[in-house]
């Protein structure tokens, strides 16, 4: 069965231009070397701690 | 490639020499984020706009830093009618790398120097989400209003296309979604979204003809096609006659407004120059005047100092082949040495004295002449006399009218007049000088020999006559008598004029007449 009210919730709302620097950057992507880079942080911090 | 972790350039090995950590994970996810942009770049070449985007996300997954991943997951938004993912994608993509080459720059300048881009892309944004917003409150009709206008703004935007086709769909226009179904089709051709609602419809989406999205857009309902949005951008290309229409109004008021405003400026412009013109050509005249007034006066000034210049020139060097002055002044300055006075006199008349320069010169010329024209005056009227009275008349008249010159006696006047009288000549100014006699001699036995002798009448008529001839009032005989004078040799004019060179010339002239 077709659900009209299911369908619209998977629209998500558009964006404008209208947005400022800090906005513009901060959900981007989470790629495989910021991984890398917690990991190694990560590491890092527990050796330190030892 | 650098080390993940300390930054320093690592070999093709992917381990770090400096600090031994091995990037090879790095390296492999760099490698599948090229791998999904490649398909990701297939399928947006294919017009699967929904499917490049997953693989781009994808890519970026691997590769956040991917550049281009970004820009043509950019272009992707915007070939689905999201300029500003677009935009934020590309704003990204520069801040990776700002460098020329990155091709985002371009896309973001394209974007940037037209605002009304800018403008559209948020009005479509802003009236998306209020369609979204009425269409879950379940206010369809206002959702269908909005996102009439959001097409109309952007007729490429995929997800307008979806949920208005949605909207249709709960409506029951099944033709209207399969319009607006198609059209997303159109843009994005293997939108899986789309293509489950054909489904859902009982249509197959392969059999789905292309279509331009701007073409889909035909207002359903009369309410609909009378609601046009107000501030959004309009492709210029798309209403020419508009265009020619405002050319035209534009034109209108040009030439009204040059009428109005600009002709009447030019023309008190051109007003206000004649009138500068006229006053200055006024001035330049008045001042030309002066000028001429001034250098006619110069002229005037030349002119006399010229000939007082030429005057005192004639002292020391003559002219027309006369004596200068000074050669006068010596010639007479001998003779008067010698006791030649008439000699000396001959050439003191040719002197005149104001033109002599020095003091000295002028004294030497005054001593000599009173004693050489008093002498020569004697001499020559006693000549003069002596000849008369043998009736020789023409060489008594050369010696009386030299003695004349020298000295205005009134008896040398008379015997002048006399010798005129029996040479028969010069009647007139014998007759002048018989009256001159009687009016002003004051000598009673002179006037009578005037009268009698010389003018052949009595001595009263001759008076009046004389007074006549003067053209003063009659005298009587009581002032004739009154002002006479014992001795007859000793009568002079009254007036002593200065003897010059221009009275005797006047006066020989007048003889020789």
């Amino acid at each position: 069965m077709f659900d009209y009210d299911l369908e619209l919730k998977k629209f998500k709302p558009a964006v404008g231009v209208e947005i400022g620097e800090d906005e513009l950057f901060s959900d981007d992507i989470k790629d495989i070397t910021d991984l890398v880079e917690e990991l190694v942080a990560e590491r890092e911090g527990k050796k330190a701690s030892k | 490639m650098k080390c993940i972790k300390c930054g320093r350039p690592v070999g093709a090995s992917r381990y770090c020499n400096a600090c031994g950590f091995d990037n090879k994970h790095i390296a492999k996810a760099l490698n599948t984020a090229d791998y999904y942009y490649n398909i990701g770049l297939e399928k947006a070449q294919m017009h699967d706009l929904s499917g490049a985007e997953i693989y781009l996300k994808k890519a970026l997954n691997y590769n956040k830093s991917h550049k281009n991943a970004r820009n043509l997951l950019g272009l992707v938004y915007n070939e689905m009618g999201e300029g500003g993912k677009a935009y934020i994608q590309w704003k990204i993509s520069a801040k990776l790398s700002s460098v020329e080459e990155n091709v985002a720059n371009l896309y973001i300048r394209q974007m940037e120097e037209h605002p009304a881009v800018f403008e559209e892309i948020n009005e479509t944004a802003k009236k998306y989400n209020t369609a979204l917003s009425y269409a879950k409150q379940g206010s369809d009709d206002l959702a269908m209003i909005q996102v009439k206008k959001v097409l109309s703004i952007t007729p490429n935007f995929v997800n307008a296309h979806l949920l208005f086709a949605l909207l249709h769909m709960r409506a029951g226009d099944n033709v209207s979604a399969q319009t607006d179904l198609n059209n997303a089709l159109a843009i994005d051709r293997y939108n899986t979204t789309a293509r489950k609602y054909l489904n859902e419809m009982g249509e197959n989406p392969d059999t789905v003809p292309e279509k331009r999205p701007a073409d889909a857009l035909k207002p359903d309902n009369e309410n609909l096609r009378n609601v046009r949005p107000v501030d959004h951008y309009e492709d210029p290309n798309k209403e020419t006659w508009k265009q020619f229409v405002y050319m035209l109004i534009g034109l209108a008021i040009g030439v009204v407004a040059m009428f109005v405003l600009v002709i009447p400026s030019v023309k008190a412009s051109v007003s206000v120059d004649y009138n500068n013109l006229k006053k200055e050509y006024s001035q330049t005249t008045n001042k030309k005047d002066a000028e001429i007034s001034t250098l006619k006066d110069d002229k005037k000034s030349l002119q006399k100092k010229n000939k007082k210049l030429t005057k005192r020139l004639k002292v020391y060097e003559g002219s027309k082949g006369e004596d200068s002055m000074y050669d006068s002044i010596l010639k007479a300055s001998q003779a008067y040495s010698s006791g030649n006075y008439v000699e000396c006199a001959k050439h003191l008349l040719k002197v005149d004295k104001d033109s002599l320069p020095s003091t000295t010169a002028k004294n030497l010329y005054t001593s000599m002449k009173d004693k050489a024209f008093q002498n020569a005056a004697a001499q020559l009227y006693n000549s003069g006399k002596a000849s008369f009275d043998a009736y020789k008349y023409q060489d008594a008249l050369d010696d009386l009218e030299q003695s004349y010159k020298y000295d205005k006696s009134y008896n040398t006047e008379y015997h002048i007049a006399m010798c005129y009288k029996y040479l028969n000549k010069n009647t007139d100014k014998a007759q002048e000088y018989f009256y001159d006699i009687i009016n002003n001699s004051g000598d009673s036995e002179l006037i009578r020999k005037a009268a009698n002798l010389g003018l052949d009448m009595v001595i009263n008529s001759a008076k009046e006559a004389a007074a006549k001839a003067k053209g003063g009032s009659t005298t009587t005989d009581s002032k004739s008598d009154t002002a006479s004078s014992s001795d007859s040799s000793t009568s002079k004019k009254s007036s002593t004029k200065s003897t010059t060179e221009e009275d005797f010339g006047a006066d020989t002239s007048n003889s020789n007449n």
